[in-house]
């Protein structure tokens, strides 16, 4: 496939202040977003990580332009969407979305979805069809092409869903929980892919997860909580405010951790001590030797914080997994 | 070629690429209009002639004919306006509205592959006119197929514009189930409007798939020509449910907020 279309704008997505409340009809309105403001430059990948309902998809729809907001401003590529339909089409003939659930339609091949996409943005003939090829080929789904979509795995049509997201060479790529329903290796190979398209062009990439292993894979990730962007940094400065090392234990000794000198939490029945490598070190091996005493301690876990440990300490609520279970 | 161009012909070919490849969807439409058609020709033949009907169109299985054609316009448009919904909850309705392609060639590809559709069937019910009313000549068969099409254009227009704002499959069958089970009760097709009690003959004046069924009537029985009302209110009828499906659709895209399902909103996100 050939490299996307760069912006010359250093700043690819500009959101200022934006508000998005739904109304209900015998409830209270819910307030989706309140007051994100969020910058993304051209080429940098950035991740919204938050558990379900924390406003991500509702900030994804308005920076597609399927949105409005109540107020503030959402400017991408330079183009402002309220400002008009032209406006709007310019943003959207460079913007490339795959959805929490894929696109495409299953009673037609990989080819002919392909091509539907490739005509949604005037492209026709010999052109769509080359491009097809090229975006099926650089996504390992070329030998599908005649297959309908309906019988391929979750990973492979998650894969072609990617490639029709990118056929008309989008500089911006929005992945809104794009993993969702996906095992282990269609995650990691669908992310892949990712990876490997924004290594060869100016690709910016914003990718709406509530999973950490995701966010962490992004230049920078955005945390987002009750409509609100709690901070923001790249993954190493986020998860660096803890100093070295973490354990982890059974809630009932966060006592021992505390006279340790360590900053405890209690979370999901773990009591989570941060704190100096050294301190932790040693406190969790003193542990571990009651442990296999059988001393009243169950399980002892060390290792760096995490971006689900960041979000804990700003936001008093976890991350959910794959499963909507507390980690 | 213009995005919006290349939408419409690359998303009506889509249409009829996804009707060839449902026959479940080729059976509901024209299986059951057409058993209803032969059990009720069958079961009528010999007990009732239609009252105030002279000539081929006597015989109950003649005059039951364009009902059910009307029928499998009916049905068949329902269907096509029904895969709206299956597009939003499939996802590949908020693909197509993310892109820059306008409205007008997402919709309207959905409403001319739709009534193409309920037209092909409804050419295929006709084909058996001759055999029932006679040879009404070609250019008889062809007004019939004309009305049949108005008919469907019309149907798909409304359940377009309805689809477009509800998004269970299950209330859209009931509304529609609602507004056209007794559009078609009254269209004719059973019984004559001469015959019906002064206040259902009234309703069946006002109801416009009276006329489309007169007018299919009237073209597959020979030597009969088509009342001017009928083709005034069959062109009237699909030219003002093509206009509400385009201020539906259209009050949409001014709003910049388009009916895609939004399953989050129930979880605050």
């Amino acid at each position: 496939m050939d490299q996307p279309q760069h912006d010359n704008s250093a700043t690819a997505i500009e959101l200022a202040e934006l508000r998005r409340t739904y109304q209900q009809r015998k409830a209270p309105p819910i307030v989706a977003l309140d007051g994100v403001s969020l910058t993304v430059e051209a080429g940098e990948s950035l991740a919204l990580l938050g558990p379900n309902g924390a406003g991500k998809s509702t900030l994804m729809r308005l920076i597609a332009t399927l949105d409005r907001p109540d107020s503030g401003t959402v400017r991408v590529l330079g183009e402002d969407p309220s400002e008009g339909a032209s406006a709007t089409r310019a943003i959207r003939s460079k913007v490339g979305v795959v959805f929490q659930q894929h696109g495409l339609d299953p009673l037609l091949t990989v080819e002919e979805n392909l091509m539907n996409q490739a005509a949604l943005y005037g492209i026709t003939g010999d052109d769509a069809r080359s491009r097809a090829r090229h975006a099926a080929i650089d996504l390992g789904v070329a030998d599908r092409l005649a297959s309908r979509v309906g019988e391929l795995s979750g990973g492979l049509a998650r894969r072609v869903d990617l490639a029709r997201a990118l056929l008309h060479q989008p500089s911006v790529l929005l992945l809104d929980e794009p993993t969702t329903g996906l095992d282990h290796l269609s995650r990691a190979s669908f992310l892949d892919a990712i990876e490997q398209r924004r290594s060869t062009g100016n690709l910016t990439v914003v990718l709406s997860t509530h999973l950490m292993d995701e966010a962490q894979r992004m230049d920078r990730v955005a945390l987002i909580d009750h409509g609100k962007v709690v901070a923001e940094g790249s993954p190493a400065a986020l998860c660096g405010g803890f100093g070295g090392l973490l354990v982890r234990t059974d809630a009932g000794l966060s006592g021992e951790l505390e006279s340790a000198g360590l900053d405890v939490r209690t979370v999901g029945g773990e009591a989570v001590g941060a704190g100096e490598a050294g301190v932790v070190l040693e406190t969790a091996q003193r542990l571990s030797v009651r442990a296999g005493a059988g001393d009243g301690v169950t399980h002892v876990l060390v290792g760096p914080p995490t971006l689900g440990d960041a979000y804990l300490a700003l936001t008093g609520s976890a991350l959910e997994d794959e499963n909507g279970a507390a980690p | 070629m213009s995005a919006g161009t290349a939408t419409f012909i690359s998303l009506t070919r889509r249409e009829l690429l996804r009707f060839t490849r449902q026959p479940s969807r080729i059976v509901a439409s024209v299986g059951a209009p057409a058993i209803m058609g032969i059990f009720f020709a069958g079961g009528f033949a010999d007990s009732f002639a239609p009252p105030g009907i002279e000539g081929p169109q006597s015989d109950y299985g003649a005059f039951v004919l364009p009902g059910i054609v009307t029928l499998v316009a009916v049905f068949s448009s329902i269907f096509a306006a029904m895969s709206l919904i299956e597009d939003r909850r499939e996802g590949f309705l908020q693909s197509a509205l993310v892109s820059p392609a306008p409205l007008w060639s997402i919709v309207g590809a959905k409403a001319v592959g739709g009534s193409s559709i309920a037209s092909a069937q409804c050419a295929i019910v006709l084909l058996a006119a001759p055999f029932v009313a006679g040879w009404p000549g070609l250019g008889g068969m062809l007004l019939a197929l004309l009305a049949a099409a108005l008919a469907a254009v019309a149907v798909t227009s409304m359940g377009l514009a309805l689809a477009w704002w509800v998004n269970s499959s299950e209330g859209f069958h009931g509304v529609m189930n609602l507004i056209l089970m007794p559009m078609w009760l009254l269209s004719g097709a059973f019984f004559p409007a001469q015959g019906a009690a002064g206040w259902m003959n009234a309703l069946m004046s006002i109801n416009p798939l009276r006329w489309t069924t007169d007018a299919i009537r009237a073209g597959i029985t020979p030597g009969t020509e088509t009342p001017i009302t009928a083709w005034v209110v069959a062109f009237g009828f699909a030219l003002a449910m093509l206009l509400i499906a385009g201020a539906v659709v259209g009050r949409s895209s001014m709003t910049a907020r388009p009916r895609t399902r939004r399953r989050k909103i129930k979880t605050h996100d």
